[in-house]
């Protein structure tokens, strides 16, 4: 089996006062299959912010090749390929959905964006059905439908936000943190709504977050950054148990657990 | 735009801004129909009734040349306000077009126009509206012209900073992965969220283009007597304040002053309801 | 039910609050008890709008013009807060109650470097005629005390110099500097890195306990409060669902809505299926809990 989406030795350095620059994003390689789910944890500045943009084809990167469904899409600018026929299968669900939702777009307008835009002539004929179906899948209730996203609670926003993902059916979504900005409960049912998706869907996902504890349930495999480079990488339970990287055992040794008390 | 809830904050925490709107709306009407219900002709010298005070048949009194100031000052509005408006019209839509092109593009694009308005800015605006009148020609088009030329760098920077901070906000990211393309982004989703402090500007921007339009006239550029204008009259009257005929200058100045007023509180009542988070 | 303890630094008494808006009163505090010993470090938990952050700024009176308290009492170290005066009040905030805020570098003077900001905190509790620069040194001291290494060369940088964590811990220091009795942390952490998390709270923490200054830490990890707390208070729209030993609340949880809680985070799960969102609500609230507005 091909790999779904393929980066490799994936670099990309941001211009700073003075002449200099700092690489963000330090020669990364790294595959995710049909179906697969990827984990990409790591702190503040680690670069998996700015590595999953790369992925997603939203900003350019310096050097490496990227292959997404069997095409090379290195050569491809991120403004040519918004309107890229591979764009509608690489899709992307933000942090934070009231900042992602345009303020004045209703949700019916919000979701059926993407087919306005890159669905065949077919598919624009019945955007409607598509949007409501999307909404169906996304658990959002049929009147939320004209609410604009400043009237929806941070739940209704995700799944605004993850309807827009899906209404074109895509083959890839990278999560960016998707659930940060929810209450537990919230959290518990985005989740659950995400993975029946891909099983029903048949996704593949990238999952980036902060929440080590969140990461290791969801993900498949899993990538740690840390200062811009792959750290490690491996089966994400075998990670969690036995970190190999000094990095990760850090990482993994701070995250707050119930019912441990730290010696103090 | 304004649904129920908008007028009726308006109408309980900002009654200020309700009185400035409603007199600029009275501003408005005057200045249209003005000069068909003004009881003098504007323009009819009349010899025998020279500099009358205000009284039952001249309301605001007469000039020098026995003309009713009632009626010049009001046929005036119709003038001042259209100056004012098309040129901040004209800069608002050129300077925010302008403005959203350079902050989203960003690069030598940006920095070459952004440093082309820091020269325009370097020149005190009068001055440069009283240089550009000088070159274009002493007319109306003229002061038009200059007025929106010099007003086009607030325009500009202020929208150009509000695509800057917008341009990697979530929204234009989701925007480019649903395919939109650049028109697209910058006309359906950055402009329209970047507008609420360009209206702001807009509303303070037309009081001081008005003074400005006046302030020209003022110093004899751009509209010449004996046409009714509020700068003109001022001018006129100005030597008379001294010899006692204070209505010859009061009058019209009152009108500007009031105008200018208007506009300034409209615009900060504008901010206060544009802006959700002062509300409560 | 008035206790006499001699260890007893803040009681909290049935506190009822609401805030006035344009609906009318919003309930937010609806008869919270929490006591606090001296040197105890005590988690208020709950989501967010359960009342946890405002229940700590109602000690210090730090609340809205719109706050109204219809009932109850707030006793530190036995005087009635609620009957302070403003000016009485300003004497205890900061100085026997200090507060670390989520954010602390913005609530550092981003225009004086950090040593300067301490010292005055330091000068305004003094009583025994401290100097400037004694202040000064007293302030590098506890910053050493602290674990803040290059303590000197640290209190020279303005904020705008520091990274995140050490904005934090610096405004631990901040906290400590007027010697109090009680410290209110409100989510001191939730803005940093976990490793950086774990330098925090072990800071704040150590330091507490160093100088037996008790702490109210508000937060919505259950995981930290019971990593470091002594005692856990779990709250959910405006009232006291749960409490006792931190680390026992959230491995025994009694009721039924901390258990809710619990099952829809991923501590101890193996498998995302088993997450399973709340679909708890408290029988006295008529208002659905799982997907209405947050406030």
């Amino acid at each position: 089996m091909t790999p779904l989406l393929d980066l490799r030795a994936i670099t990309k350095r941001y211009p700073v006062p003075g002449g200099n620059s700092v690489t963000a994003v330090d020669a990364v390689d790294f595959h995710v299959m049909p179906g697969e789910i990827l984990g990409i944890v790591g702190e503040s500045g680690s670069g998996k912010t700015t590595l999953s943009r790369i992925a997603a084809r939203l900003i350019p990167h310096d050097e490496g090749r990227i292959t997404f469904d069997g095409e090379d899409i290195t050569r491809i600018s991120g403004a040519k390929f918004a309107r890229h026929p591979k764009r509608r299968a690489l899709q992307m669900v933000f942090q934070d959905p009231l900042a992602s939702l345009n303020p004045r777009f209703r949700a019916r307008e919000a979701i059926g964006d993407p087919v306005h835009r890159l669905g065949t002539a077919a598919e624009r004929g019945r955007a409607a059905e598509l949007v409501a179906e999307a909404a169906r899948l996304a658990g959002l209730p049929e009147r939320l439908m004209s609410a604009y996203p400043h009237q929806m609670s941070g739940g209704q926003r995700a799944r605004v936000d993850i309807a827009r993902a899906i209404v074109l059916r895509p083959k890839m979504i990278l999560l960016d943190e998707p659930t940060s900005a929810l209450d537990a409960s919230l959290q518990a049912h985005v989740i659950r709504t995400l993975l029946d998706l891909r099983s029903e869907l048949g996704l593949s996902f990238i999952f980036v977050s902060h929440d080590l504890n969140l990461v290791r349930l969801i993900s498949d495999r899993l990538l740690v950054m840390h200062r811009g480079r792959v750290v490690e990488q491996g089966v994400a339970q075998a990670v969690f148990e036995a970190p190999q990287a000094e990095y990760t055992k850090t990482l993994i040794a701070a995250i707050p657990q119930v019912g441990r008390r730290r010696s103090v | 735009m304004l649904s129920l809830a908008d007028i009726r904050f308006i109408l309980r925490r900002n009654l200020v801004t309700a009185i400035a709107g409603v007199l600029i709306v009275v501003l408005m009407v005057v200045a249209i129909i003005g000069p068909y219900i003004v009881p003098h002709d504007p323009l009819q010298t009349n010899l025998r009734e020279v500099l009358r005070p205000p009284s039952a048949s001249y309301w605001f009194g007469t000039d020098h040349l026995g003309r009713d100031i009632f009626s010049r000052v009001i046929t005036a509005a119709r003038l001042d306000f259209a100056i004012a408006i098309i040129a901040v019209a004209l800069s608002a839509a050129a300077g925010t077009a302008v403005g959203a092109f350079s902050g989203y593009l960003g690069g030598w694009v940006d920095k070459l126009l952004s440093r082309l308005v820091d020269v325009m800015m370097a020149f005190p605006l009068f001055v440069a509206a009283m240089a550009l009148v000088a070159v274009l020609g002493n007319s109306v088009q003229s002061i038009v012209l200059a007025t929106a030329i010099i007003n086009l760098p607030f325009y500009f920077r202020l929208m150009r900073a509000e695509i800057t901070q917008r341009r990697e906000a979530g929204y234009v990211e989701a925007a480019i992965i649903n395919g939109n393309g650049l028109g697209r982004i910058l006309f359906t989703f950055l402009i329209p969220n970047a507008l609420p402090p360009v209206i702001v500007q807009i509303s303070l921007n037309l009081g001081w283009a008005i003074l400005n339009t006046a302030g020209l006239a003022f110093i004899g550029l751009g509209v010449a007597p004996p046409t009714p204008e509020w700068g003109i009259m001022i001018q006129e009257g100005a030597a008379m304040m001294i010899s006692g005929q204070w209505w010859v200058v009061v009058f019209p100045g009152a009108a500007l002053a009031l105008s200018v007023f208007c506009f300034s509180l409209l615009g900060d009542g504008i901010r206060d309801i544009m802006d959700p988070r002062r509300r409560s | 039910m008035t206790r006499t303890h001699e260890n007893r630094l803040l009681e909290i008494e049935d506190l009822q609050l609401g805030f006035d808006g344009a609906q009318g009163l919003l309930p937010a505090l609806r008869g919270v008890s929490v006591h606090l010993d001296r040197g105890e470090l005590v988690a208020l938990v709950g989501q967010s709008g359960s009342g946890k952050s405002v229940t700590g700024l109602t000690v210090l009176r730090l609340l809205g013009a719109n706050a109204r308290i219809a009932k109850g009492a707030i006793r530190f170290d036995g005087q009635d807060l609620l009957s302070f005066s403003e000016r009485q009040m300003r004497g205890i905030r900061g100085g026997r109650i200090a507060m670390v805020f989520q954010n602390a570098k913005a609530s550092l003077n981003p225009i004086r470097r950090v040593g300067d900001t301490l010292a005055d905190i330091v000068l305004a509790h003094d009583t025994t005629g401290l100097s400037r620069k004694q202040a000064l040194q007293k302030v590098v001291g506890l910053m050493a005390q602290i674990g803040i290494a290059l303590p000197e060369e640290r209190a020279r940088a303005y904020p705008s110099e520091l990274s995140g964590g050490m904005c934090q811990r610096i405004g631990i220091a901040a906290a400590l500097a007027s010697d109090p009795e009680l410290i209110i942390a409100d989510e001191p952490t939730s803005a940093l890195d976990v490793t950086t998390q774990q330098l925090v709270m072990d800071t704040l923490t150590e330091a507490a306990r160093a100088r037996g200054v008790a702490v109210i830490f508000i937060t919505h990890d259950l995981a930290l409060a019971s990593e470091y707390c002594d005692r856990a208070v779990v709250m959910n729209a405006g009232r006291i669902v749960e409490e006792g030993p931190a680390d026992r609340v959230f491995t025994d949880p009694q009721h039924p809505y901390t258990r809710a809680l619990l099952d829809a985070l991923p501590y101890g799960k193996t498998d995302a299926s088993e997450l399973r969102p709340m679909t708890w609500t408290d029988p006295e609230d008529s208002a659905p809990g799982a997907e209405g507005p947050r406030s």
